[in-house]
């Protein structure tokens, strides 16, 4: 599975940075030529670099629609995984090349083990910023990297029944009401129009300094939305399937020749 | 384009630390207690001393612990399902009694591994030696000293 994913993150990174530098020689020959007409009408000035940045217009900051979809990791997870029923919606909304992007979830974990019946139930949420780097692309597909804070509120609970080898069996029950946990994600992700306003992409996650509170009973085994307490760090992978309800026509900068 | 570059190596060194390891059902936590019995000379100079039982038993178990030995170092597990486990030291001349009070944190390890507690807060209700040390409260495996001295006259 880590192979996949790395395999994924790896080719992902390799499209990025191929769209990068096809964007880079792009701005790179425009701005060549640019210099080499300014070169020939005026007079010679090779001290001073002639940069041309095109103005964004102040109507471009205003937001022109939200996505909104679900994860299909989660609903393929729930189909075919047995003990876990987890649901994501994820939204964003566009100001310019910035997105502010949350998304809620919900999770009910069981598993069940050598002498233990482990259960949790609760929800989640992200909200972060996402700044996007395709500016130029006329089907708002978007290639971002940002940034999440992200909670979780849930209630777990533990039955141990198991037998030690001198005292014999024993039976207990922990249970760990309202419990909080928090954490931070690097994100970036791909957002792809497959036809009308249908969007599908990924969000590959670094997940980071996740802190438990309230957990007095028993230490916490598995969080909505970050997975097994014990690491401090991990990451994950989501897949979505969007849908862009748009209220204004969103404007693109034009590409400059 | 700096920021960007700058953005992919934060997050690759980021996944580098996300990818912790799984866990493979190792613990450093134990059920038992340690004890060594000491003894102090004029100069209150301690040094091991050996001390023939009868028996050490728990009125918790059926079982027997150390039965006519010699030792000056003991090892005696703690009830999982309890909050106290007493014991019963036997001699030729009499006997001894120790509570052990403790907590503990309960985690779950992975479905193929289970349960694994450590024993936390290790404290005595009542205990019948002349003098005892907790040295160690947390019963774990890396600790080389005894969680528990006692010294008696000899």
């Amino acid at each position: 599975m880590r192979l996949i994913l790395s395999f994924t993150l790896i080719s992902s990174l390799l499209f990025s940075g191929s769209s990068f530098a096809q964007l880079q020689s792009r701005n790179a020959s425009s701005n060549n030529a640019n210099s080499k007409q300014n070169n020939q009408e005026q007079a010679p000035d090779t001290t001073k670099v002639n940069e041309y940045k095109p103005k964004v217009p102040k109507e471009f900051f205003i937001p022109t629609g939200i996505r909104i979809g679900t994860d299909l990791v989660a609903l393929g997870i729930d189909a075919f995984g047995g003990k876990r029923e987890r649901y994501e919606f994820q939204a964003d909304i566009d100001i310019h090349r910035v997105y502010v992007a949350g998304s809620f979830g919900t999770s009910a974990y069981r598993s069940t083990g050598e002498g233990f019946d482990y259960s949790h139930e609760g929800n989640f949420y992200r909200i972060g910023l996402d700044a996007n780097f395709l500016k130029y692309d006329p089907d708002y597909n978007t290639f971002t990297v940002g940034i999440r804070y992200a909670t979780a509120n849930f209630s777990e609970q533990l039955n141990v029944n198991s037998t030690d080898g001198v005292f014999g069996d024993y039976t207990e029950s922990f249970t760990n009401d309202n419990v909080r946990a928090r954490w931070f994600e690097l994100t970036t992700g791909l957002r792809v129009n497959i036809f009308n306003n249908f969007y599908t992409g990924y969000t590959f996650r670094i997940q980071i300094n996740r802190k438990i509170f309230n957990a007095d009973e028993f230490r916490s085994y598995d969080i909505p939305g970050f997975g097994k307490a014990e690491f401090n760090n991990r990451w994950t992978f989501n897949y979505y399937l969007m849908y862009r309800i748009a209220w204004k026509e969103k404007g693109v900068m034009k590409r400059t020749r | 384009m700096n920021l960007i570059r700058n953005f992919i190596i934060i997050l690759l060194i980021a996944a580098v630390i996300a990818c912790d390891v799984d866990s493979n059902c190792g613990s450093i936590a134990v059920n038992y207690v340690t004890l060594s019995s000491y003894t102090t000379n004029l100069n209150q100079e301690e040094s091991l001393a050996e001390i023939t039982y009868d028996s050490i038993i728990s009125p918790q178990t059926d079982s027997v612990f150390i039965k006519d030995s010699t030792t000056a170092n003991l090892i005696l597990p703690l009830d999982p399902g309890s909050s106290q486990t007493d014991f019963y030291f036997y001699y030729n001349e009499g006997g001894d009694t120790i509570s052990f009070t403790y907590g503990k944190r309960t985690r779950v390890d992975s479905p193929e591994c289970g349960i694994d507690f450590e024993f936390v807060g290790l404290d005595t209700i009542f205990q019948t030696y002349d003098s005892m040390i907790i040295v160690n409260d947390t019963l774990r495996r890396t600790i080389n000293a005894p969680n528990i001295k006692f010294y008696i006259n000899q």
